[in-house]
């Protein structure tokens, strides 16, 4: 009688557990979660004439999305790569475009042995606000022109030239 | 009910202990969500992490927590739940190569970092101990070594298993979240940390002395100890406890052995080992004298457990020793209620005890039925399995419900439940002990 009650309860704590991580993983990769929404980041699109409100979202994404590998300075830790030269490449519109593409797509180069993911699931304010934080948080200084949600848009939908897998990168 | 409360109460405390990784996750500052199965297989490598430290808590002997269920019981689960646990951790680096093939590379010990040379320590550490476990018998490795390499292999998972988990640091993204899950880690190796050192300290104060080692039939010994200068310990009869035979408690060989004696005496204690490798080999080696140390009593295989107003005792070989002790006693108890006792072993020269059994015929309302594979010429009592027939003729007829406790080996005890009940003897009529431990 024990054992026949045990294995019930072993089963049901097994099912359990994965029904558990099925849920999870689908509150997450639904945007269920306690993340930004897009209702809420569409309230920061700039309006035509507007200024873009990047600040305290670039922060805040960078803080859940990057800071772990690129760290809190910025400059990288182990094998992560520091991000502090990215404002000299975002001066180009190729360099510009490299870096959008990156975000959105991932990285992996023979140089480093950890491949960086594709974000390509953040929204467009979120990749062009956590991309003006970088360059100007961990740049060297001087003006940059202000990623927007614009830019990160046409490229996702018309980079025709350099989708996943033919990005300037490989 | 006491009982059933506490035994409801520790599962669902540790059902929502089981939740807690999933829901410490979803508290923000949080990542911005994933593709599905990517988020899968992180959850699965979370959840697997805590199933693995839950592990630690059940091999502790925590009376208070094993005792509604029986610590066999509690074992089972060990062993069936950590394979689980093992193949959600299996699945996690899958799904995340799966969604990224260029991840492939963090494989590789020279490539990758920190993170992914942790994670992999771990799953390599997890998917020892479990091949070992598997087959230890097949192979032969010895008890002790097996025991030392398995604890050993367990604490190096759930460190390494802490460490990839801080390091990728993608859900632990704020000092109280690394907080929890380091200090979570902590304290599983703390818990290692008591049960093999702290409780052999305590169990210091407490030693036992060897006061007769005698050699039963059918390779089995009877082990007498004595307490040393405390009141001795109080079991319930069919219970067992964990035996280390050294002069200090801190030795690793040590093995679960049921009490034989009557559970009214404790000046003495009596355990019944049979001959079957390793430890219980060595036995005719143990001199009197010699310091023994005890970790119990154990288990929930006890006639006081299950009251009822008659017994059947069902033994196979060495599956002997609880009911040895239950009728002990019921000796010393004068307690009326009547048993029925159906023996089984190989030969009449194998069977063990048979000559305290016939004593205890005096003093208890008791019926023996022996089984023997392998009679002796002229043997006109049962032979063969304890089957459907034997049953028939053994079993009493009185019309009030017994109580069937079964001990013995595996296939027996299977065989005689199924055979009780298509009798139509109910189920929770019938207890098993499952004695095969380890």
């Amino acid at each position: 009688m024990r054992h026949l009650l045990a294995n019930i309860v072993t089963y049901s704590i097994a099912l359990l557990l994965f029904i558990g991580a099925v849920l999870f993983a689908r509150m997450r990769s639904s945007q269920y979660t306690l993340t930004y929404q897009s209702a809420v980041l569409a309230a920061y699109e700039p309006t035509p004439g507007g200024e873009f409100r990047w600040r305290q979202i670039g922060a805040e994404t960078y803080t859940r999305n990057c800071r772990s590998c690129h760290s809190a300075d910025g400059r990288g830790w182990d094998e992560y790569p520091g991000v502090e030269g990215a404002d000299s490449i975002a001066r180009t519109a190729e360099g510009r475009a490299r870096l959008i593409d990156i975000h959105i797509h991932g990285l992996a180069t023979d140089g480093s042995p950890v491949p960086m993911p594709g974000m390509g699931h953040l929204h467009d304010v979120e990749v062009a606000a956590v991309l003006n934080h970088i360059v100007e948080e961990f740049g060297t200084g001087g003006s940059v022109e202000t990623f927007t949600p614009e830019e990160v848009r046409r490229r996702r939908a018309g980079g025709n030239d350099s989708g996943p897998g033919t990005h300037p990168a490989k | 009910m006491d009982r059933t409360i506490s035994g409801v109460f520790w599962l669902l405390l540790y059902s929502a202990i089981v939740m807690v990784p999933i829901a410490l996750m979803l508290v923000p500052p949080v990542p911005a969500g994933r593709a599905f199965w990517l988020e899968l297989g992180v959850a699965l490598g979370f959840v697997g992490l805590t199933q693995i430290a839950l592990q630690f808590v059940l091999i502790a002997r925590f009376r208070r927590v094993t005792a509604p269920y029986g610590i066999d019981v509690v074992l089972h689960y060990h062993r069936q739940i950590a394979i689980v646990a093992v193949a959600a951790i299996l699945l996690h680096p899958a799904l995340i190569i799966i969604a990224d093939p260029a991840r492939l590379r963090l494989l590789n010990p020279l490539g990758g970092n920190w993170a992914s040379r942790f994670g992999l320590l771990s799953v390599l550490a997890l998917v020892a101990t479990i091949l070992m476990s598997l087959l230890r018998e097949r192979f032969r490795l010895r008890y002790e070594y097996w025991r030392a390499a398995h604890l050993g292999l367990g604490v190096v998972a759930i460190v390494a298993a802490q460490t990839h988990v801080s390091l990728a640091g993608l859900y632990t993204n704020t000092a109280w979240k690394q907080a929890i899950w380091i200090g979570m880690a902590a304290v599983m190796v703390g818990l290692v940390v008591m049960l093999r050192v702290l409780n052999p300290i305590l169990q210091r104060n407490r030693a036992w002395r060897v006061t007769e080692v005698r050699e039963e039939r059918g390779d089995t010994w009877s082990l007498s100890l004595a307490p040393v200068d405390h009141d001795g310990l109080r079991f319930a009869p069919g219970q067992f406890a964990w035996v280390k035979i050294a002069d200090t408690p801190f030795t690793i060989e040590e093995h679960p052995f049921s009490f034989t004696s009557s559970a009214e005496r404790s000046d003495v204690v009596v355990f019944g080992i049979k001959e079957l490798g390793d430890f219980s080999s060595r036995m005719s080696r143990v001199a009197v004298g010699a310091t023994a140390f005890l970790d119990g009593p154990h288990g929930a295989f006890s006639m006081d457990r299950y009251q009822a107003p008659g017994y059947v005792f069902i033994a196979g070989g060495v599956g002997i020793t609880p009911f040895l002790s239950m009728l002990k006693t019921m000796a010393d108890r004068g307690d009326p209620r009547p048993v029925t006792l159906i023996y089984a072993d190989r030969s009449w020269d194998a069977v063990a005890f048979r000559d305290e059994l016939d004593v205890l015929r005096e003093r208890v309302r008791l019926e023996i039925t022996y089984v023997l594979e392998d009679p002796p010429e002229g043997w006109e009592g049962e032979e063969g399995m304890v089957t459907a027939e034997v049953l028939e003729r053994s079993l009493p007829r009185d019309g009030y419900k017994r109580m069937y406790l079964l001990c013995g080996p595996p296939p027996m005890m299977d065989a005689v439940q199924s055979a009780l009940l298509e009798r139509g003897v109910p189920r929770r009529h019938i207890q098993l002990e499952r004695f095969a431990l380890v």
